[in-house]
């Protein structure tokens, strides 16, 4: 007589630890990834920034400060993407804006995300009034114009690199916080915790030792969706004046171009068109990531 | 729906509390005295500055003077920009019709052209509007509304001279009626265009993914089982249903919306909040900043107090918790 | 079998489903007749096909599926040749179906009203007479208050109100045969048994012919004169409800025969049948019942089991019987 097979394929609601069949799937998950040619290349469009960012100095033809040729010079061998209004090297510009570009997108993203995290582990596991009351306040922040508000503090405090990160950081943590929230909800209840606890797991352990590794996936997905909005926040906050003045970033580079638009069009493209490089590759990238983590069945209408 | 209406505002109002502390902590958290930026640039002597400063309370105790603050915004009075000199109350409610106008514009297009591209990508996939609105999204998650406002008037304005590149409306001539109304149409094609493109690649995107979703439903079964035409299926019940999500989204993006509805009027030079901020930035005029802060704020919590109308409206199941 | 002159037809269904994995064959080779006023059975495990058999009457498969061969006559009218419009008139006045778990069928943001008119085409009338109709229909499901219950959403209703809203809308519009998908699943024991019970009156109320679907034979039984057991998207075996219960023929029957507890039977053990439902992308080669079929031996294995016909309007799709009984068609 052969023994009765049950069927164990589900989505971990048989109370087993996702985490190891999780680990199991990673190789069939690089598999997919690679198969994902748009992620791909966003993973290396991303990269080469990064890379650009960091070794800036020594990748610049020029500094980006310096006045080294002639005003509003079209593109030409000299001047890959010509000079700007004071005679700067736009190419020297665009590579150097890499580096803060990725400083903030990157450094604000991962503040954002370690605040999300604590406030969304404790509001979903505790749960009750502190819940509630945590909630309120992710409401404020997500519908708080983040833009003015980042605009006036900075205008009051002055512009730094690192202030408007911070302030990026601070003001981005809500969508983080609900999803951590919503995944902490749920898996507060999956017999793994209830087990741990039984072991006599404390609070502390059961959400971060735990829970939080299982909600990662979910948090790893929207973080790589901030970056480039962080990035984009940046550029807007430059854009309008409230930018650090003393490193070069994109968007300042698109506020100069806007008075010589007729004459210099090549001051407003490159830039522009590099935040929209970047920010698409690492929406790309992030795509792939959440199809590593989550893969989509082919679904056809 | 009444209940649920005073609800919500009871529950958003209070940001516009915090703002309003907020922008009163700022000022006396920053480095030096609150009244260098009550004054911004403009030059005063020591005397209008001790003047100033007991008529704006400053020597008060802190607390006191929060309340004194809260109590004048509830009154509409933002404060006095003495670098424009003029009320600020009185520059915001100049330009914000302008902006209003603007984002007004821009709403109605998206909704109307997202909403019909999402249901027909969701419907017929693999097709050119399918895959117009993939390549949409992606623009509007990557590419920052201020620069593709600049890439629209290098093509369309300073190179084909389709559109006017500033304000918005012809200075030169003096406009009645139609005429004006075409004139003012014209000038706001193109910023009007860059808002569209940014909220119509998100509606298409969600009101797509939420159509194909919906349309998986049982309930959309049983409403062709009961031999109701096809185009009833797909509007009144797939996407009534599929749209709340979308309604959700349009109000989590409101901000940033408006944030970029203001960068890119500074681009057009469209007369409203946006080019008034550009200014007051340059001009250090912390007085028109913080109210501007403030009437944002009282524009995006009406905002979401009216999507979340909608939604209610839509399904009865919210209006009911 | 088909009889003299049935309501309904159907001949060798098939609908077949391509994956990724390979074409699923959802129904595959499917034959049932269901005469005027008749109350018809349907039973299998999910994965069986019988839902998509009854789906496939309607014209309703999910791509994407398709019905790829067979014939489908409602009176003698052959239903796949019908245009879009028609198919919607069929659905209409003709065929009603009824699912499970109405809470999920019906749409949760249109009042129950609506969705009740929209059974006849009236869905945004305001007429005394319509709305009328509407209340009667859901009198005639014995919902005590007509007036709160048309005027509301289906989320402020309990399942079995749903189930009998939903069963409303098939009253309302008085078709010549009602499908009901495991109308009873989704529902606590004691409404489950009320809403059997209503079936039951329903079908001779209308004058209507019913297939009732199920996975649960003792379901079926309350209800059917005549019961198709369907196994791996084909139909095993057919036959009267006492006789299927009395003597099964396949031993796929029998194994849901003996499952049933009977609280007034004390039995030596429980039967439970082993193995799990095969991969219908794969199936078994041969009869796909074979492994798990107590009964196996050697052409189980190789070659699909004939349709075998019994006495008394039955038949069997089983290699136990071929030998013995004539052919009357390959499977």
């Amino acid at each position: 007589m052969r023994r009765a097979q049950a069927d164990f394929s589900g989505t971990g609601n048989d109370g087993a630890r996702p985490r190891s069949r999780r680990l199991g799937n990673l190789r069939d998950g690089w598999g997919r990834f690679r198969q994902h040619r748009l992620a791909l290349a966003g993973l290396v469009v991303f990269v080469a920034f990064t890379l650009a960012g960091l070794v800036a100095p020594l990748l610049a033809p020029y500094s980006p400060f310096e006045l080294i040729g002639q005003r509003l010079e079209p593109p030409s061998s000299a001047h890959l993407f010509g000079t700007d209004h004071l005679g700067r090297d736009v190419l020297s510009g665009v590579i150097h804006g890499a580096r803060t570009s990725v400083q903030v997108g990157l450094l604000s993203t991962l503040l954002s995300v370690v605040l999300g995290v604590l406030v969304g582990a404790v509001a979903g596991y505790y749960g009750g009034r502190l819940d509630d009351l945590l909630m309120r306040v992710t409401e404020v922040f997500q519908v708080l114009p983040r833009f003015f508000l980042a605009l006036v503090i900075v205008a009051i405090f002055g512009a730094s690199l690192w202030g408007m990160i911070f302030v990026i950081g601070i003001l981005s943590w809500a969508e983080i916080a609900r999803l951590v929230r919503s995944e902490f909800l749920t898996l507060r209840e999956r017999p793994f915790v209830v087990a741990a606890r039984a072991y006599g797991a404390g609070d502390l352990q059961l959400m971060f030792r735990e829970i939080l590794p299982n909600a990662l996936t979910a948090v790893v997905v929207a973080a790589s969706l901030q970056v480039p909005s962080a990035i984009i926040l940046e550029a807007g906050l430059s854009f309008i004046g409230a930018g650090d003045p003393s490193v070069m970033s994109w968007g300042r580079m698109l506020n100069n171009a806007q008075q010589y638009m007729r004459q210099a069009w090549w001051t407003a493209l490159f830039p522009g068109l590099a935040i929209s490089l970047m920010a698409m590759s690492i929406a790309l990238l992030a795509d792939g990531i959440n199809d590593f983590f989550n893969p989509r069945l082919r679904q056809k209408g | 729906m009444l209940t649920y209406v005073i609800r919500r505002t009871v529950q958003l109002f209070p940001i516009i509390v915090v703002i309003v502390c907020v922008n009163f902590v700022l000022l006396h958290l920053a480095p030096g005295d609150p009244i260098n930026y009550l004054l911004g640039d403009a030059p005063a002597s020591q005397e209008f500055v001790d003047q100033l400063r007991a008529q704006y309370g400053l020597d008060r105790p802190i607390v006191e003077q929060l309340f004194i603050y809260l109590w004048q915004v509830v009154r509409g009075d933002l404060g006095y920009s003495f670098i424009s000199r003029e009320d600020v109350s009185t520059i915001l409610m100049s330009r914000l019709p302008a902006t209003l106008l603007l984002l007004g514009t821009q709403f109605v297009l998206s909704i109307i052209l997202g909403v019909l591209m999402g249901v027909i990508s969701a419907y017929r996939q693999g097709t050119i509007v399918d895959q117009s609105v993939t390549v949409l999204s992606l623009v509007g998650v990557a590419v920052p509304a201020f620069w593709l406002a600049q890439m629209l008037l290098l093509v369309f304005s300073l190179g084909l001279g389709l559109f006017p590149a500033q304000g918005m409306q012809s200075l030169r001539y003096d406009l009645t009626g139609i005429d004006r109304i075409l004139d003012i149409a014209h000038h706001l094609a193109l910023p009007a265009l860059t808002l569209t493109i940014f909220n119509l690649a998100l509606i298409a995107r969600v009101t797509r993914a939420s159509m194909v979703n919906t349309m998986r439903l049982e309930f959309i079964t049983f409403a062709r089982s009961k031999g109701v035409p096809e185009r009833t299926v797909v509007w009144s019940h797939g996407l009534r249903n599929a749209m709340l999500p979308v309604i959700t989204v349009i109000g989590l993006n409101i901000r940033t919306l408006i944030a970029g509805a203001v960068l890119t009027e500074t681009v057009f030079a469209w007369p409203g909040v946006g080019r008034l901020t550009y200014d007051a930035i340059i001009s250090r005029d912390y007085p028109v900043l913080m109210g501007i802060l403030i009437i944002i704020g009282i524009t995006v919590v009406i905002a979401n107090i009216l999507t979340d109308i909608a939604y209610a409206y839509l399904d009865p199941r919210v209006r009911l918790r | 079998m088909p009889s003299p002159d049935p309501l309904l037809q159907v001949d060798d269904l098939k609908v077949h489903f391509p994956t990724s994995r390979g074409v699923v064959r959802a129904v595959d080779g499917v034959s049932i007749h269901v005469g005027r006023g008749e109350a018809v059975g349907i039973v299998g495990e999910s994965g069986s096909g019988k839902s998509m058999t009854a789906l496939s009457l309607l014209r309703l498969v999910p791509r994407p599926g398709r019905i790829v061969e067979g014939d489908i006559r409602l009176e003698g009218r052959s239903l796949l040749d019908l245009t879009e419009k028609e198919i919607r008139a069929v659905r209409l006045s003709e065929i009603a179906m009824i699912f499970q778990d109405a809470g999920s069928y019906l749409n949760p943001i249109m009042k129950i009203e609506e969705q009740i008119a929209e059974a006849i085409g009236r869905r945004r009338s305001r007429l005394p007479e319509d709305r009328q109709r509407v209340r009667e229909a859901l009198r005639a499901v014995r919902i005590p208050d007509p007036d709160r219950v048309a005027a509301a959403y289906p989320h402020e209703l309990s399942g079995g109100m749903q189930q009998r809203a939903m069963i409303a809308s098939v009253l309302i519009r008085k078709p010549k045969l009602i499908i009901a998908d495991e109308p009873t699943t989704a529902l606590d024991a004691t409404v489950q048994y009320q809403i059997l019970k209503f079936l039951a009156a329903l079908r001779s109320e209308i004058d209507a012919s019913l297939i009732l679907i199920s996975h649960d034979l003792a379901v079926v039984s309350e209800v059917c004169d005549r019961v198709y057991v369907m196994y791996a998207g084909q139909v095993v075996e057919e036959g009267l409800t006492d006789a299927i219960f009395d003597e099964p023929k396949h031993p796929y029957t029998r194994a849901l025969v003996d499952s049933i507890l009977d609280p007034y039977e004390r039995k030596e053990s429980i039967f439970a049948l082993e193995g799990t439902p095969p991969d219908m992308a794969a199936p078994p080669a041969g009869c796909r019942f074979h492994p798990r079929c107590p009964d196996c031996f050697a052409p189980c294995a190789e070659e699909i089991p004939p349709v075998v016909a019994f006495a008394g309007d039955a038949s069997a799709r089983c290699w136990l019987h071929a030998r013995d009984v004539r052919r009357t068609h390959v499977g």
